[in-house]
């Protein structure tokens, strides 16, 4: 009888120590959502740094012609990007005059054969004015995920100043599935 | 006083319990979050942890029962977790399992067969066609291009049909190709602000870019 009561105390304790340690609701968070500063962007030649200076919160393109910046995109290397699934926000304010900026991501291309692009342009933004614009359901090449670097060049009109991105990825981050 | 086998027995319980809910849940273990209210996940997992329970309870008395007064040890119970499924499933190769070149090549072969067949598939609209090819032309031409800093190529050949164009471009310098195709792509953005873009270098030295670039939808 001692025996029998010892053995169900011990399945009681192993049972309490499961229950204990059931996942968390909270870590199947359905976005994973990213931000990259501008300050990260590089000048894409002819560009020069001396074009494009950074600002303590953006980078700026001082001169009276379209420059090109190239920023890295810091993207999960074992998440598939599937139509639907990530939408990609580029932040932006114009200087003394209207102007524009058009960006477009570039995805995969040197070790796997194809690249994939995905572009958009703002609207025409007001002097002094701030804005953002998105690009869209964006995927990565056909073959699955692309281990290579994504990418994303912008090309600022006269005056724009780019200050970041911020993206989302509709995916479970905790590993699973 | 608790005997040392019973100890034993307790410790092993306790062991299989902890096991038994990772194998269940396939995760590394978490605080619980049953006092925010349980989903129907929860309950379903409770209720997998109670069976997993009496198999325990089970197997420790069929433990029990093999044992004679005295006998010395006690044998774990053989316990094979299945294998977790770890992170997200993928295509592709990871590290240490990149393609030769010869199988990009193919792979990158069988796209372009895919994404030609079904551009010649896709339906004419002559009204979109003609101006989005004349879009492309004139976004190429020498002197737009110089504006931006970028070079003419040496051959361009374009065809639209009613949502995706094919353009393919040669240059005698790949940067110089890399840089029109840039300036192309964002140029046309509006119009077509999806492409795929296949590169392909000639046995001659000459650098040719096949582009498919669509509205995406």
């Amino acid at each position: 009888m001692k025996q029998h009561t010892i053995t169900a105390l011990a399945g009681a304790l192993a049972l309490a120590a499961g229950l204990t340690l059931i996942p968390s609701q909270e870590a199947r968070a359905a976005w994973d959502y990213k931000g990259i500063s501008a300050t990260e962007c590089q000048p894409f030649l002819p560009t020069t740094y001396a074009d494009v200076p950074f600002k303590n919160n953006a980078i700026i393109n001082t001169t009276g012609v379209n420059q090109r910046v190239i920023c890295p995109v810091n993207k999960d290397a074992q998440t598939n990007w599937t139509a639907g699934m990530v939408t990609f926000y580029a932040y932006i304010k114009a200087g003394s005059s209207a102007g524009k900026v058009s960006c477009t991501l570039y995805g995969g291309g040197t070790a796997f054969g194809s690249q994939v692009s995905y572009g958009a342009t703002s609207d025409l933004i007001a002097a002094g004015s701030s804005s953002n614009f998105a690009i869209p359901n964006i995927e990565d090449p056909s073959g699955g995920a692309t281990l290579e670097g994504w990418n994303v060049l912008c090309t600022l009109n006269a005056g724009m100043a780019l200050s970041g991105f911020w993206w989302g990825e509709d995916f479970d981050t905790d590993g699973d599935n | 006083m608790i005997k040392p086998p019973n100890l034993i027995i307790a410790g092993i319980a306790l062991l299989v319990g902890v096991l038994a809910t990772l194998t269940l849940t396939g995760s590394r273990p978490a605080l619980s979050t049953l006092w925010s209210g349980a989903s129907d996940d929860t309950n379903e997992k409770l209720a997998e942890l109670g069976h997993t329970q009496q198999e325990i309870l089970r197997r420790l008395e069929g433990l029990e029962s093999s044992r004679g007064p005295g006998a010395e040890g006690i044998g774990m119970a053989r316990f094979t977790p299945s294998s977790a499924s770890g992170g997200r499933s993928r295509s592709g190769n990871g590290p240490g399992g990149m393609l030769t070149a010869a199988q990009i090549q193919a792979q990158t072969d069988e796209a372009i067969l895919k994404r030609e067949n079904a551009f010649v598939s896709e339906p004419l609209s002559s009204a979109w066609a003609g101006r989005t090819e004349h879009l492309i032309r004139q976004t190429m031409d020498k002197n737009a291009l110089a504006k931006e800093g970028a070079v003419a190529p040496q051959a361009l050949d374009t065809e639209c049909h009613s949502q995706t164009c094919r353009i393919s471009m040669s240059y005698a310098d790949g940067m110089q190709a890399d840089f029109a195709k840039v300036v192309m792509l964002q140029q046309i953005t509006e119009s077509l602000p999806k492409a795929e873009i296949f590169e392909q270098p000639k046995p001659d030295g000459t650098f040719s870019y096949l582009i498919y670039a669509s509205t995406g939808r």
